[in-house]
């Protein structure tokens, strides 16, 4: 047991001489002290702008469609070639017939990261992948008639403070046109949505669209235009 | 550090967008679902070959008459089956089912649950209906054996003699 003891022993000490000394025959040979090791430049994470942005499909929707008012902004701010983006939207929804009534109110968020996938260390173009939660929370009221065997009912449901919450995965750009202006647009995977509501099933959910049974994915679209308001040289089309 | 510029195919990336846009059009309106507002009922006797051992088989009564409280509607006159389907009430979370058999009078309660759904403004509005609980009168007994109410109505309800 001892052999082995001295004997590891001896190997260590013999490791730390050959890191100062180095023996030839009669000369003893010091090496040079190592250069110290320069630090590596540490990214910068610091955000360099936030960019606001309307989205056109909704609140175009305002002209032509007068049983839905949609508005949706979009705020983003930049962490290098990482964004964080939060949406904000309401909707207001009125769909009537000669026996259906049916109105709908809510707010939504959503918020999550996004990928810059452009490297282009002048230009302030944007590619990305990213992920986003979402939630929504509403008030509707359904009225309708309705006849069978059992006679002729007027049926009323509602739903006070209903919500919902889904995930999605998004892809889009943001072309930066003429100074701060940036016009882009993402596309959504729009999954694992549930909804908590009372007697009657929301038809719409605010920022999801039609809350279908046989559907629970859906593919969203929008487009923004956006204003980039810059306070520091950006770094967020750099990579590394 | 890459320095890369824009694709063509990225610097027309809006015009691409609107394209894709205009492209996608609205799904078309599905009106029929799966949601029924009618409920399936199977008749079953219990069979004893041996002293211990049992089975069920179907139950043929004659029915010479299947209403509901609260209606005049007759659902049924005069007839042989060993299954039914029967409309519940719409307008309540209850209905009653009354059975004129060659085997006496019987009674079917059922309770059930209703959520309202918008399908569209064209197709309308409709009902999910699920069933918690069903009470005989008359026959054994009863279970729910599928809650929800479908269409075509599947067996929703089994009644034992």
């Amino acid at each position: 047991m001892w052999k082995y003891i001295i004997s590891a022993g001896l190997l260590i000490c013999g490791f730390d001489l050959i890191g100062q000394v180095e023996l030839q025959g009669d000369t003893t040979v010091v090496r040079p002290p190592r250069p110290p090791k320069v630090k590596k430049e540490a990214k910068e994470f610091i955000p360099s702008a936030v960019r606001f942005g309307v989205d056109l499909n909704s609140f175009s929707r305002n002209f032509w469609d007068d049983s839905k008012k949609l508005q949706e902004y979009q705020l983003d701010i930049d962490f290098r070639h990482y964004l964080l983006t939060f949406d904000y939207g309401t909707s207001n929804i009125e769909e009537q017939s000669a026996d259906i009534a049916y109105q709908n109110k809510g707010t939504y968020f959503r918020i999550g990261p996004e990928i810059n996938l452009m490297h282009h260390p002048e230009k302030l173009h944007v590619v990305f992948v990213g992920f986003r939660y979402a939630s929504a929370k509403l008030d509707d009221q359904l009225t309708y008639n309705t006849e069978d065997a059992y006679g002729t009912f007027n049926i009323t449901a509602s739903n006070d403070n209903a919500t919902a919450q889904w995930a999605e995965l998004v892809t889009g750009t943001k072309i930066n046109f003429w100074k701060g202006l940036f016009i882009g647009f993402t596309v959504r995977y729009k999954f694992l949505k549930t909804v908590n509501a009372g007697d009657l099933e929301p038809y719409w959910i605010p920022g999801f669209g039609e809350n279908r049974q046989d559907d629970k994915d859906q593919f969203g679209f929008s487009y923004y235009v956006y204003w980039r308001f810059g306070f520091r040289k950006s770094n967020s089309n750099l990579l590394n | 550090m890459t320095n890369r510029v824009i694709p063509r195919a990225l610097q027309k990336s809006p015009l691409i967008a609107v394209l894709i846009g205009f492209m996608a059009c609205a799904p078309d309106e599905i009106c029929f679902t799966d949601n029924g507002t009618t409920v399936g009922i199977d008749f079953q006797r219990v069979v004893y070959p041996g002293t211990d051992s049992a089975f069920l088989e179907n139950d043929t009564l004659i029915f010479y008459q299947v209403t509901a409280l609260e209606t005049d509607s007759i659902f049924l006159a005069l007839d042989t089956l060993s299954s039914l389907v029967l409309p519940v009430n719409t307008g309540k979370n209850q209905t009653t089912f009354l059975f004129d058999t060659n085997r006496g009078n019987h009674q079917l309660e059922l309770k059930y649950d209703r959520t309202e759904r918008l399908i569209s403004v064209d197709c309308g509005a409709e009902q999910i209906i699920g069933l918690l609980e069903a009470e005989v009168i008359g026959f054994d007994s009863a279970s729910v054996l599928q809650p929800a109410l479908t269409q075509p109505a599947n067996t929703n309800v089994e009644i034992y003699n």
